[in-house]
């Protein structure tokens, strides 16, 4: 009996340590996508959307079910057609078949304005594992157009990921 | 025989396709522009990677009466996501079809008090919706009679 609990307490230990090992940074290029609004378009809220594999980013040899944290370090996003009207607003979210869409960011008239097209990131960013995980993922931009435009409309986003693997 | 077995694959696997054709077309009955009963919003739901989301696509009162700039969604739990305009927020997220008329395992966000409930929609008909939100079961909840949004020249 002396014995039986001593092995559970070294077992439980173990199981510990292991589950508490350091998760490893792993280095990846920033992440480049281009996603589309099918014109044309009117005033009002319109959604740009692209879908994507993050496995095709990650370095050769590991795989998208080892990441265990995942932050986004910036997203800088881009308008492809100059002639079209400047939306006043945008909203980057991240959706996959598995999971609930989630707002990562958003941009602000004020910066628009100033041609800053850098996102403010959202501060809870734990969802963001699940998503990666999953099969697929989606890209969602919303924004605001002041005008009509009679065309497709695309938004580049690059997005730096902060990856973690646990090996 | 054989003649009799390959007519009957046939159409075993066209009945299965118009069914399925036929699901889908079912489930996009929700795609369009839907008004509450306060009328206080407009909401477009879109169909993007196989599952329905809801936009706030037009604000009865756009402009906050205490800032004067557009509202914000300033009732979100997220304190770095209270300046999020709330004109093309998602208030409906992750809606799947189950057949029915009905869809589920999506959620309904209230901007007025920040909180995300699980949420039921039932279409009534072609252009009425009954949207409930609840926490945990069903029971305990609440339904709203939303009304599709009709161009005036569409008969």
């Amino acid at each position: 009996m002396k014995y039986f609990f001593k092995t559970n307490l070294l077992v439980l230990v173990v199981i510990v340590f292991w589950g508490c090992g350091e998760s490893e940074p792993i280095q990846t290029d920033v992440q480049k996508l281009e996603t589309i609004a099918v014109g044309p378009l009117f005033e009002g809220v319109n959604t740009a959307t692209v879908e994507f594999d993050v496995q095709k980013i990650l370095p050769t040899g590991v795989k998208k079910e080892q990441l265990t944290e995942v932050r986004i370090k910036s997203i800088q996003l881009s308008l492809v057609n100059t002639e079209a009207p400047t939306p006043n607003s945008f909203t980057v979210l991240l959706a996959s078949p598995n999971t609930s869409m989630k707002e990562c960011g958003f941009l602000k008239e004020e910066s628009i304005k100033i041609n800053n097209y850098k996102v403010s990131l959202a501060e809870e960013q734990e969802f963001l594992v699940e998503i990666l995980q999953d099969k697929m993922q989606t890209l969602v931009i919303d924004f605001n157009l002041e005008g009509d435009w009679y065309d497709d409309l695309s938004i580049t986003a690059a997005i730096d990921w902060e990856l973690k693997i646990k090996n | 025989m054989k003649k009799f077995k390959t007519l009957a694959i046939f159409f075993v696997g066209l009945f299965l396709l118009t069914s399925m054709v036929g699901d889908s077309e079912d489930a996009d009955k929700l795609v369009g522009v839907w008004e509450p009963s306060n009328k206080k919003i407009k909401v477009k739901i879109d169909k993007i990677s196989g599952k329905y989301y809801g936009k706030i696509v037009w604000l009865r009162e756009p402009i906050d009466p205490v800032t004067g700039k557009p509202k914000t969604d300033k009732n979100n739990p997220d304190e770095s996501l209270k300046d999020v305009a709330l004109k093309g927020f998602r208030m409906l997220k992750d809606f799947v079809y189950n057949g029915n008329g009905e869809w589920s395992e999506g959620t309904i966000y209230d901007p007025q008090n920040g909180s995300t409930y699980s949420s039921v929609i039932k279409l009534k008909d072609e252009n009425t919706l009954d949207i409930r939100g609840f926490i945990g079961l069903k029971t305990f909840g609440r339904t709203d009679v939303w009304k599709r949004l009709v161009m005036k020249n569409k008969k």
